[in-house]
C-alpha cells in the first residue's frame, strides 16, 4: 500500500493550505522547561521509591518514599520567609501561536483510558511533581547557610529561565547525590539571584523535598504551610503533602 | 503521629543511586523531553484541551514518562506520551465540560465558526486557531488520524502502531478525516456552521 501524498501539497485551496501550514507551532520554552523540571523531581522520586530505600522503608506506597524517609525531629532552621513572586508575568513563546494564558488553576483529576489506541496502557496517576501555573506565587523559604553557588546579579524573569532552570538543576543534583543542605544553599542563591524568577514555584517545592531529606521537618512543615496557605489551588498541593507524608 | 511512625532514616549511600545509572537515566529524560515536549503539547491542544490547560497537561505526560521512564522501551516512547495525552485529554475536556461557558450567544458562535480571509490566514496564529476550530468540529477518531499523518506528518505504518490499529484502517479513516476537513472548510468559508456528521 502506498503511503497518500500529504493534503497540504495535494490541495490546491489556499485556505487548505494555510490551515496545515500552520499546523505545528512549538510549545513556549519556559513550559518545556517547567515541564522538564517537574518530570525530573518525579523521576528522582521515583529512584528512591525503586530503590534500596524502598526495600528499606518496607511499605511504601506509590511515589510516596521520600515523604516517609526523613523525620529525625531536628530544630526548625528558621522561619518562613515570603517573597512575592511575579511568576511568569511576561513570559514569551519563541514561535507560539495561541500562547497559553497562564491562569491559576486545580490539578486535573485523574484520567481514565481513553477509547481509542490500544497503546500500552499508561495510567495517568495523580501526577506528584504536577504543574505549576499561578499568577502570584507566594513561596516560602528557610534560612539556610551561604550559598556555595555565587549570586549574581538579580535577573528578569523574561530572560532568565535557562539560567534559573541551571540553577534549580543543581540544586536537585545535590539533593539526589545526597547533601540536602548543599541543595538549601543552591535554593537560597537562587532566591537571590532571582527574586521574581519564573521557576519560583518549583524552587519551593524542592526546598521543602530538601528540607525533609535534610530531617528539618518542621522547617518543611512550616515552609509548607507558608506555600499551602497562599496557594491553596496549586497543582503542587498533592507532591508537597506526599513529600511531607500528608496526603489524605 | 510520631517519629516512631517513621521507618529509620536511609543512609546518605542508600539514597544515593548510583551516580551513573542516575545520570543516564536524566539523560535520556532530558532529551525525550526536549525531543518530544512540543508534539505533546500540541497534541493536546489538537484533542480539545484549552489553551489554558496545555502546559499543566502536558507537564503531566511529561511526569507520568517520568514515572514509568524504565518501562517504555527505547523507540516507543513517542507511541507512549501520545497514548498518555490522550487520556490527559480525554479527562481534562471532561472536566473543562463541567465548567459554564463565558458565553452561548448564537450569534457569538456564528461568528467564531465563520472563515478568515486567506489574508488574515496569513497570519499563522489566526491560521492556527481557525485550524483548531475546524479539528474540533472532527470526530475524535478522524482527527487524531489526521493530526498525526497531516500535521506531524508521521507514516501510516507508524501511526497503525501508534494506534494499535491496521495499516489498512489508518487509510480508510485518514480518507474519510480528509473529507471533513475539506467539508468543515467548505462550510466555514460559506459562513455557516459545520455540523458534527460532516461531510
Amino acid at each position: 500500500m502506498s503511503e497518500p501524498t500529504r493534503l497540504s501539497l495535494e490541495t490546491e485551496d489556499e485556505t487548505e493550505q494555510l490551515l496545515l501550514r500552520a499546523g505545528r507551532p512549538h510549545a513556549p520554552r519556559a513550559a518545556r522547561e517547567r515541564a522538564w523540571m517537574a518530570a525530573s523531581g518525579v523521576l528522582a522520586s521515583s529512584s528512591l521509591a525503586a530503590g534500596s530505600v524502598a526495600a528499606k522503608v518496607g511499605s511504601v506506597i506509590g511515589g510516596k518514599a521520600i515523604a516517609v524517609i526523613a523525620f529525625t525531629g531536628l530544630a526548625a532552621m528558621g522561619g518562613a520567609m515570603v517573597l512575592h513572586q511575579q511568576h511568569r508575568a511576561s513570559e514569551s513563546a519563541p514561535v507560539q501561536p495561541s500562547a497559553p494564558v497562564m491562569v491559576q488553576r486545580a490539578p486535573t483529576a485523574v484520567a481514565k483510558p481513553a477509547p481509542l489506541p490500544s497503546i500500552a496502557p499508561a495510567p495517568v496517576e495523580s501526577v506528584e511533581a504536577a504543574p505549576m501555573a499561578s499568577s502570584s506565587v507566594t513561596p516560602p523559604r528557610a534560612a539556610a547557610p551561604a550559598a556555595s553557588v555565587a549570586p549574581g546579579p538579580t535577573e528578569s524573569a523574561t530572560s532568565s529561565v535557562p539560567s534559573e532552570l541551571a540553577a534549580l538543576q543543581q540544586a536537585r543534583a545535590a539533593l539526589g547525590a545526597g547533601d540536602p543542605a548543599r541543595a538549601l544553599s543552591m535554593l537560597d542563591a537562587y532566591g537571590a539571584r532571582f527574586p521574581h524568577g519564573a521557576m519560583a514555584q518549583e524552587a519551593v517545592v524542592l526546598r521543602i523535598e530538601a528540607l525533609v531529606r535534610a530531617g528539618d521537618r518542621p522547617a518543611a512543615q512550616r515552609a509548607a504551610d507558608a506555600y499551602l496557605g497562599a496557594n491553596p489551588q496549586s497543582p503542587y498541593v498533592d507532591r508537597i503533602r506526599s513529600l511531607l507524608g500528608t496526603n489524605p | 503521629m510520631s517519629e516512631s511512625d517513621f521507618p529509620p532514616v536511609p543512609s546518605r549511600a542508600e539514597l544515593a543511586e548510583p551516580a551513573r545509572a542516575r545520570s543516564a537515566r536524566d539523560g535520556r529524560l532530558r532529551e525525550l523531553v526536549d525531543e518530544h515536549y512540543d508534539f505533546v503539547w500540541r497534541t493536546l491542544r489538537y484533542l480539545g484541551v484549552p489553551d489554558a490547560n496545555a502546559e499543566d497537561g502536558a507537564q503531566k505526560v511529561v511526569c507520568v514518562l517520568a514515572r514509568r521512564l524504565d518501562e517504555v522501551e527505547k523507540g516507543a516512547e513517542r507511541a507512549f506520551l501520545f497514548s498518555t495525552a490522550l487520556r490527559v485529554a480525554a479527562t481534562m475536556r471532561r472536566s473543562d465540560r463541567r465548567r459554564p461557558r463565558a458565553s452561548s450567544d448564537d450569534d457569538v458562535e456564528a461568528l467564531a465558526h465563520s472563515m478568515p480571509s486567506t489574508e488574515e490566514l496569513l497570519d499563522e496564529r489566526r491560521a492556527h486557531e481557525t485550524l483548531r476550530r475546524v479539528l474540533d468540529e472532527m470526530p475524535l477518531e478522524l482527527r487524531v488520524v489526521f493530526v498525526l499523518f497531516e500535521l506531524e506528518e508521521l507514516t501510516s505504518p507508524d501511526i497503525a502502531t501508534m494506534l494499535g490499529i491496521p495499516v489498512g484502517t489508518v487509510a480508510s479513516r485518514l480518507r474519510r478525516a480528509r473529507e471533513t476537513f475539506q467539508a468543515i472548510v467548505r462550510r466555514m468559508k460559506a459562513g455557516a456552521r459545520p455540523r458534527r456528521d460532516e461531510p
